[in-house]
């Protein structure tokens, strides 16, 4: 799985990798059980500090995304049990409210969800 | 005689920078003298008018350093250190020319042609991380150990020995901390990426392990006793042209690699660093948290000039290479200088500059006045200009001595103390040398 990291965007960079590891489970990139990178490995590969590496492990691993294991590392956890949590719903509902407003249709906005659903099943 | 040998030894160099800076006009990982094009570019008009200037005006610098070194070698002159460290100063800034102008004029084609991508954007293939292996420390075990035999014979140079063999330890230090473990990322393919990566570290290792053996032979035949310094000195010289010319070899076949192994690779993006790469060379990237990086062509690895580490080395070794005609000044200004002698009640001096040595008149053993310097005279550590011995020597018929000579000017005294240490020493006066031969033996 190819990782970008934006240095002039102004989303913090253990939120970018946070949210592409999610990504990538979410789309099949990244299977369960798959043993993702080191801390200190990503960090040297990427340049970005090992605590903004380990920050983002911590909150994948909060959320239930990764588990972590001493000997074998960060690893993609299994099928995700946890309910959604309002963080998500709240950002799903100001995503649906942006794109209402920008003048979509609810077929389209669907269509939309729909289309993006299905990118992480065809890969 | 020694001047002709100390051009010979360095001649060639210029040929091998050309032959490398030329290399750069090559498109390696999508990229051409420091600038990386979009694929399409590499058969762009434009590009190949400025890459053939490129080649043109590295061949006149390479030729203009060239001639420096004949007209710098035809000089008659006290001062052939200060030439020659003045030519080693043209010999590494003339060749950064060509380079640097290429670099602009094409950085300023890419803009024109919209070929600039997002800034400040860094790409990893997690499939490609902690994909190559490296050398085992064991294996750079032997050459300390050869370095260290020579100890159980020639206790004398113990320190020189020691360092030796603490440098065969450094290579294994170089290879595994000198080099930036990142992927050879180019563009989303992860085979190229692991095959890049691979070969570029291989080779890294390779030269850092051959360069530890080197050392070893080198510790090894300076401890071979005087008559035969000469062919040690020979072999030495061998082993060591034969590591250059062999690392030379090297780069240029990473070079070759990244080159065939990148030429038809498409992809939907490619990556672009050159924001962080000024004047195509100069990695400065204060998002970056390493220290050392690897140059995005070829194998070699360079600074971060972000990190308040990389601003030190870097002007430390600015300072260094501008300095280098004032050091020459400084050794030449050491052949000149008066060496002085003085014997007072209790012990004799000797002094020229910062080095001077003192020895206890109830200490001295027996005096010899040398017309000649004796045979197979080899330094072992200190200063061997034409016109200045200075520190630790060997010779057929003395297997350590200490030395403060000119050695232009007979004759030599030579003392032997009662611990059996030898000392040899003159004036740059022959009768002062004589007068003072004359007071020890009295």
């Amino acid at each position: 799985m190819i990782l970008k990291f934006d240095f002039s965007s102004s989303e913090p960079l253990y939120m970018q990798l946070r949210n592409q590891i999610v990504i990538g489970i979410g789309e099949g990139k990244l299977k369960p059980g798959e043993k993702l990178p080191t801390i200190r490995a990503l960090a040297e590969e990427s340049g970005i500090n090992m605590m903004t590496v380990s920050k983002a492990y911590q909150l994948l691993k909060q959320e239930g995304y990764i588990t972590t294991d001493r000997r074998s590392g960060a690893c993609v956890a299994g099928k995700k049990t946890v309910e959604i949590s309002e963080t998500t719903l709240k950002a799903l509902r100001i995503s649906i409210s942006e794109l209402r407003l920008s003048g979509m249709k609810k077929d389209d906005i669907l269509a939309l969800c729909r289309s993006i659903y299905e990118e992480g099943e065809t890969k | 005689m020694s001047k002709l040998i100390l051009w010979l030894t360095v001649i060639w160099v210029p040929l091998l920078i050309g032959w490398q800076q030329l290399n750069e006009a090559k498109f390696k990982k999508n990229i051409t003298v420091g600038v990386t094009l979009p694929p399409e570019a590499q058969t762009d008009a434009g590009v190949q008018i400025i890459l053939d200037e490129f080649r043109r005006n590295t061949i006149i610098a390479t030729a203009a350093v060239l001639a420096l070194a004949g007209a710098a070698m035809l000089m008659e002159s006290s001062y052939t250190v200060t030439i020659f460290m003045s030519w080693t100063l043209m010999a590494i800034l003339i060749p950064m020319i060509p380079f640097v102008l290429a670099n602009l004029r094409l950085k300023d084609y890419k803009k024109e042609k919209g070929w600039v991508q997002a800034h400040q954007t860094v790409f990893v293939d997690t499939a490609s991380i902690e994909n190559t292996r490296t050398l085992s420390p064991w294996l750079f075990v032997p050459p300390v150990f050869i370095s260290l035999i020579p100890v159980i014979y020639d206790r004398d140079l113990t320190v020189m020995y020691l360092m030796m063999a603490m440098m065969c330890a450094l290579g294994w230090f170089g290879y595994r901390y000198l080099y930036r473990n990142k992927a050879e990322m180019f563009n989303e393919n992860t085979d190229i990426t692991n095959a890049l990566s691979r070969m570029r570290r291989y080779n890294w290792g390779k030269v850092w392990l051959l360069l530890s053996y080197a050392m070893s032979f080198t510790a090894a035949a300076m401890s071979v006793p005087a008559k035969y310094q000469m062919i040690a000195f020979i072999a030495m010289t061998v082993v060591m042209t034969a590591l250059v010319a062999y690392t030379f070899h090297l780069e240029m076949k990473t070079r070759r690699i990244q080159q065939k192994l990148t030429a038809d690779a498409k992809g939907d993006w490619y990556v672009d660093e050159d924001d962080h790469w000024l004047l195509g060379s100069f990695y400065y990237n204060p998002l970056d948290e390493n220290l050392i990086v690897n140059n995005r062509t070829g194998m070699n690895t360079t600074i971060n000039m972000a990190k308040p580490a990389g601003k030190v080395f870097m002007a430390i070794s600015a300072l260094a290479i501008i300095a280098l005609p004032f050091i020459g000044l400084f050794i030449d200004r050491l052949g000149t200088q008066p060496i002085e002698l003085t014997v007072n009640e209790t012990e004799l001096r000797t002094k020229t500059g910062m080095f001077h040595y003192e020895i206890a008149l109830d200490d001295i053993k027996d005096t010899v006045l040398l017309e000649e310097l004796p045979a197979s005279l080899v330094r072992k550590m200190g200063t061997g200009t034409d016109r200045l011995l200075e520190g630790r020597f060997s010779s057929e018929q003395y297997s350590a001595m200490t030395l403060l000579a000119d050695p232009t000017v007979s004759p030599y005294i030579i003392i032997e103390t009662r611990e059996g240490k030898i000392y040899m020493f003159n004036s740059r006066d022959p009768e002062v040398t004589r007068d003072i031969y004359s007071q020890l033996k009295k």
